[in-house]
């Protein structure tokens, strides 16, 4: 390589960290507060990308609303599956587990069924290239950038600042006595799964905006959600964030500099070594 | 979404449609099997609806045609379909059974990587193999002399298509490759591999990515940086070619893009915009039909399924007629006789003449040959730039 393009590699690595990160909270708030992996996080991720898809193809909606029709919609989704499917066996963790396998096998299959099979691409929402510093990067790209970050800061500081989010944060730590001291656990698991369902129809209409949206795009996502939610630390916000940007360089530097399959090796190598070294991950608690 | 839900339910119906006795045979006539072995759910599933509706086409105009006749019997043809979902274990599964339980002796499958893993099957028991499938050697080779590829890949395809785009572009001397991380890719890479180096082109980069990548802008900057005159692929999905080029204007690459495999022009053009792609040169792909042949096939095709005609439609319905060809000349339903008689036969197909050669690449007579075209985008539509006949080294 004649040339090395650190700049551009930077910011490729960065963009598309900040996807990842944005699809890895919710899974890491399901396990942090609620203490459950939840398998359907992929397909609310899924129904994100044709929720956007549709609204901005067919229905010919502003893409900010139709992102924001995404999150409206599949938000109140997820605190239903919690009410319907989790609740109930509250307290069994691997009978969670199962059913959750079980929705996302159900949720694919309806894809395939109700949307067809063929990868459906959105037209370009935002047209046009910007030039920063030493690199290159689409208007498009710099605003799914934006959008990523803005929510993300926005989950920090409602976990942070509000009284919901104060609630959470006692549930993750010790539930029994949140419950003591008057935090409602159902409601609070209700919002956890809202947030997480949220943004994780977020992610899946930027990322659909950027790429394609077919039924199957969720499996993907999720095995790098797991990756980055066990890099980070299980249920750590802080920990996502650190997780999803470093797998995105990794695999930005890895990919140009190498090549895209010594990339993947890089990276789960990385998390290997990690989690042998320090199991509770970066920013865990042992 | 209602629709879409209509459309998806006949999609997968068209297996269990495809199983039953296909229209015009009736109970006095013999019934010739045919099997197909193809994805029909899961992400290969496009190709496999491809595939079963190019082959249903094909017998339905035979059997209203009378059929075919082999020593003086009449025969119609019956297709017998399996999903194999694009996994290995399945399309292995189906084969099996197609062979041991229905009892076929002539099947097709559909699924690069998935036809070597057949073959241990097919071959040994001298069953008659369409494959549709890239691979190159590692399918068609004299070990495998059941095995007929009867699609073009991109060997073929770039034979024909590279001294078209030399011919508009002197000035490409660097190439760069970027395939899938499978043996599809690898073949494609050592096809574009082999063709450049025929034309003294140097190849400055060869990339292989994951299938499931998505985001691109890693190996577009990877490629920038080799300084290519032009980009080849010739194995990627459409999906994922669109993606890259799109990754690779953004990043400001000005050169020739060029993809030696059958692509859906709309998708290209829908993702990465119809000013970026202007001028991508593809090979064996036509957004329509160009022969008169073709615009029949494309008329009873919208008759029948009511949907826009997708021209790769063709590649999967030439087959049964030159193999029902080939039985009847042959006089036998014997494969090892109608193997013989098909590697010489020269048949017609909606591109003109045709026959199987590849004996000086494949070290046997078992690849299809037809007139390729070349396609190029203009003004957001695919257009033929050229139809060229294969060159004398590929026979």
């Amino acid at each position: 390589m004649a040339e090395v393009p650190y700049a551009q590699m930077l910011i490729n690595g960065v963009s598309t960290g900040l996807l990842y990160v944005l699809t890895a909270l919710g899974l890491t708030l399901a396990f942090g507060v609620m203490g459950i992996i939840n398998f359907v996080h992929g397909e609310l991720f899924m129904l994100g990308g044709y929720i956007t898809f549709y609204a901005f193809e067919r229905a010919g909606l502003n893409f900010f609303g139709c992102l924001a029709l995404a999150v409206l919609v599949m938000a109140p989704v997820g605190a239903l599956i919690e009410k319907v499917f989790y609740r109930p066996l509250r307290g069994h963790p691997l009978s969670v587990l199962v059913v959750a396998i079980g929705l996302s096998l159900f949720l694919v299959s309806f894809g395939y069924l109700a949307f067809g099979v063929q990868d459906r691409n959105m037209k370009i929402p935002f047209t046009g290239l910007s030039h920063i510093g030493g690199f290159m990067i689409s208007n498009e790209r710099l605003l799914t950038l934006g959008i990523s970050l803005g929510l993300v800061i926005c989950l920090y500081l409602f976990i942070r600042l509000t009284k919901t989010g104060r609630a959470m944060r006692a549930v993750a730590q010790d539930a029994e006595a949140a419950a003591l001291v008057g935090v409602s656990i159902d409601r609070t698991f209700a919002v956890c799964m809202m947030l997480g369902s949220g943004l994780a129809a977020a992610a899946g209409g930027l990322v659909g905006a950027l790429t394609v949206v077919n039924p199957s795009m969720g499996h993907a996502s999720l095995f790098k959600a797991f990756i980055i939610i066990v890099l980070g630390g299980l249920g750590s916000i802080p920990g996502a964030i650190a997780g999803g940007l470093i797998l995105g360089l990794i695999e930005s530097f890895g990919t140009t500099l190498i090549a895209p399959e010594v990339a993947s090796l890089l990276a789960f190598g990385l998390v290997i070594i990690l989690l042998i070294v320090r199991p509770e991950g970066l920013f865990g608690h042992g | 979404m209602g629709r879409n839900f209509g459309k998806g339910l006949i999609g997968l119906a068209i297996c269990v449609a495809a199983n039953m006795t296909v229209t015009g045979v009736g109970a006095q006539d013999q019934v010739f099997k045919f099997g197909i072995n193809t994805p029909l759910s899961g992400p290969g599933a496009p190709w496999g609806t491809y595939h079963t509706r190019g082959m249903i086409l094909a017998a339905e105009k035979i059997n209203a045609e009378g059929g075919f006749v082999v020593a003086g019997q009449r025969y119609k043809v019956e297709l017998i379909t399996y999903d194999h979902k694009y996994s290995g274990p399945d399309a292995v599964a189906n084969t099996k059974r197609l062979i041991f339980e229905d009892k076929v002796k002539y099947l097709s499958i559909l699924g690069g990587g998935l036809v070597p893993a057949c073959q241990a099957i097919t071959e040994p028991n001298k069953v008659i193999t369409f494959a549709y499938a890239y691979g190159g050697r590692s399918i068609t080779n004299p070990e495998n002399p059941f095995t007929f590829r009867a699609m073009p890949e991109s060997l073929e395809g770039n034979a024909a298509a590279y001294p078209c785009v030399l011919k508009e572009h002197p000035e490409i001397k660097r190439v760069a490759l970027i395939n899938p991380d499978d043996d599809v890719g690898w073949a494609g890479s050592e096809d574009s591999r082999l063709v450049a180096g025929r034309l003294g082109l140097k190849v400055v980069a060869n990339i292989f990515f994951d299938r499931a990548t998505t985001d691109f802008y890693p190996i577009a900057t990877k490629l920038i940086a080799a300084k290519p005159d032009m980009i080849d692929s010739s194995t990627s999905p459409a999906g994922s070619w669109a993606l890259l080029c799109k990754a690779l204007r953004e990043l400001g690459y000005k050169g020739v893009l060029y993809q030696g495999s059958v692509m859906d022009v709309g998708v290209i053009v829908k993702t990465m915009g119809a000013e970026a792609a202007e001028g991508m040169y593809l090979s064996l792909t036509v957004a329509e039909p160009v022969t008169q042949a073709q615009k029949e096939v494309a008329k009873a095709y919208i008759a029948k399924w009511g949907e826009p005609f997708l021209p790769q439609i063709l590649d999967y319905y030439h087959g049964l007629f030159y193999l029902t060809q080939a039985i009847s000349k042959a006089g036998t339903f014997d494969t090892t006789v109608v193997s013989k008689v098909l590697e010489d036969l020269e048949f017609e197909t909606t591109w003109g003449k045709s026959r199987f050669g590849g004996k000086r690449i494949y070290g046997i007579k078992r690849q299809v040959l037809w007139p390729f075209v070349i396609s190029k985008i203009i003004n957001g539509e695919g257009k033929v730039v050229a139809i060229n006949e294969p060159p004398d080294w590929l026979e």
